[in-house]
């Protein structure tokens, strides 16, 4: 017991004290997820409202596949894009492996499927009156997607924000795709698996509080924007 | 001769199997006020979404100002002509956003803010306490009068309304009235208005039309007699009503059947004349008068105990029968007056 009390106080030390360690890998990871979130919302979004305001045929089958990639395991994505990016692979020129911008589209791949079943769900349930209202105030047709996005912006942000949850806390994308180099590639989660392993718990004590506060602050904003949203 | 704004012609609208809109031939005025009337799913709706360029008629012709709209661009049209849906939705934003919302959407940006301004205050709601509320804080009734702000705000030539006064408090329905009216009086707007308000329609509309099976016809105020029907004597068939009263009647199809009495087949009298030819005599007590603003006909709704009536009379007729809310008349129609549902 006394080693996890004594953890905690050595936690607190690196965190406030500004041990460069443990802070490098706060930052490589709000760099990592900074990058996959814009990936994700960037090539989400628009495929999210294509989705939710089209018909189109094999519309239910594509449906059913973005939701069953809602729960892609992240050491399958980390294998499928290691195959990609690693040498023999057909994207290995490009040396993404061990890089940032590599684990990124792992992370984009976790989190892609989330931004488009969210956003395509708050479109395609939205009240149906949301549209007409809009075309008897005479919204033109360029301006309508943008006039719905702002109707269900609530929901669209929810879904970032699970969808940043998602990337966040994955362990298996960032270990296979990433490597856990120190100071380049080592995350919170993996830093802390490494450190764990070694019977370093003050560093694993003291990013996985870091992990619990941006939790507590993300499940904060997604209570906010789910009560507007249904407001 | 002016064209008509909007001129149909053998319009037809199909839900599946289902006509839901066979209009033959309808030419609405510029600057007139349509009333329409009718059950629930008798076509009402199903034509203002026609004339808001919302729902393409399945086969027939609907003309513009002269222009049949066949292939026409529909954004172009839509903003011409505005719907206020029968169960308003408000954008998730302020009532100001709301009401500029259409204004936006045209480009608006010089004066826009005396526009949102001007346009609530239309509809009597003070831009000082209501501009900058969010939508969730607004009644009912609040909430119709900013959707029709926001509709009203564009000044589209034609403004399309339906049943604006469903569910709304007295106050609104008096509001509402005069808007529509003062958009006719400010940029000669031409309304189509949806309601099943016959007495608040009749203020309102310079015509009224009457649908029955998605056509239009005549309006017709009508009374119900539910039956059932009893046969009494020299063929003649009886109801009681809850009155006490009885109605006498030819004879109807069934026991079951609906009696439908025009309001225009009832006579209105303050005392009951001996040796009248009319078999039914029912004493009522007046509760509600109204004029019909294209006809000039007065409505008297009137009660049997319980049993609304409506009867429709020429103003002078009720104006020498000095009638008024409250007064006891007697409402007399023939036994031969029905017609049967």
């Amino acid at each position: 017991m006394d080693f996890i009390v004594q953890g905690f106080g050595q936690a607190l030390g690196l965190l406030f004290g500004g041990d460069p360690e443990t802070w490098s890998a706060v930052e490589v990871t709000i760099r990592l997820t900074a990058l996959s979130m814009l990936a994700s919302l960037l090539l989400g979004l628009p495929l999210g409202i294509l989705l939710g305001t089209r018909d189109f045929p094999g519309k239910r089958l594509v449906r059913v596949t973005v939701d069953t990639c809602l729960a892609l395991p992240t050491v399958v994505v980390g294998l499928v894009v290691y195959a990609f990016i690693s040498r023999q692979g057909p994207m290995g020129s490009l040396d993404l492996l061990f890089t940032l911008r590599g684990m990124a589209i792992g992370q984009s791949i976790l989190a892609l499927p989330i931004v488009v079943a969210l956003t395509a769900s708050a479109l395609d349930g939205a009240d149906p009156r949301m549209v007409l209202t809009l075309q008897t105030l005479g919204t033109p047709p360029g301006r309508m997607v943008l006039g719905l996005l702002r109707e269900v912006r609530y929901s669209v942000l929810a879904a970032a924000v699970t969808a940043y949850g998602r990337v966040v806390a994955e362990v298996g994308v960032s270990m296979m795709l990433g490597g856990n180099i120190k100071w380049h590639t080592r995350t919170i989660t993996t830093a802390i698996t490494l450190e764990t392993g070694k019977g370093e718990f003050s560093m694993g004590i003291a990013l996985g509080l870091v992990l619990l506060a941006l939790s507590f602050l993300l499940n904060g904003a997604l209570s906010v924007f789910r009560r507007r949203a249904s407001a | 001769m002016t064209t008509p704004i909007y001129r149909l012609d053998n319009v037809k609208v199909r839900y599946g199997d289902r006509l839901a809109l066979d209009v033959e031939h309808l030419e609405i005025d510029p600057g007139s006020i349509l009333g329409l009337e009718g059950p629930n799913g008798s076509g009402k709706s199903t034509l203002l979404r026609v004339l808001a360029f919302l729902e393409a008629p399945f086969s027939g012709v609907l003309a513009f100002r002269g222009t049949p709209v066949g292939g026409a661009d529909l954004h172009e049209l839509r903003t011409q002509a505005t719907l206020l849906l029968q169960d308003p939705y408000l954008l998730r934003t302020s009532v100001f956003e709301n009401v500029a919302c259409g204004l936006r959407a045209r480009g608006t940006r010089e004066g826009l803010k005396g526009m949102v301004f001007h346009s609530l205050e239309m509809v009597g709601l003070d831009p000082g306490r209501f501009a900058r509320r969010p939508w969730t804080a607004l009644s009912g009734g609040e909430a119709r009068r900013v959707a029709l702000a926001s509709r009203l705000a564009i000044r589209t030539p034609v403004l399309l309304l339906d049943e604006p006064t469903a569910g709304v408090d007295k106050e609104s329905v008096v509001l509402l009235k005069s808007a529509a009216l003062k958009a006719r009086e400010e940029w000669g707007a031409t309304l189509v208005v949806v309601s099943h308000d016959m007495p608040w329609l009749g203020q309102v509309a310079d015509s009224l039309l009457a649908f029955q099976d998605g056509r239009p016809g005549e309006s017709i105020v009508q009374n119900r007699f539910p039956g059932p029907w009893a046969e009494s004597s020299e063929g003649l068939w009886t109801m009681m009503l809850g009155c006490g009263e009885a109605v006498v009647s030819t004879r109807p199809p069934s026991s079951r059947s609906v009696g439908l009495l025009d309001a225009e087949d009832i006579t209105v009298a303050l005392e009951k004349a001996r040796g009248l030819s009319t078999r039914n005599a029912l004493p009522v007590t007046v509760q509600e008068m109204s004029l019909e603003n294209g006809s000039g006909a007065v409505l008297v709704k009137a009660f049997c105990g319980t049993l609304p009536l409506t009867a429709r009379l020429p103003r002078a007729s009720a104006g020498e029968l000095g009638l008024v809310p409250g007064t006891q008349a007697w409402f007399l129609f023939k036994a031969s007056a029905f017609r049967w549902e």
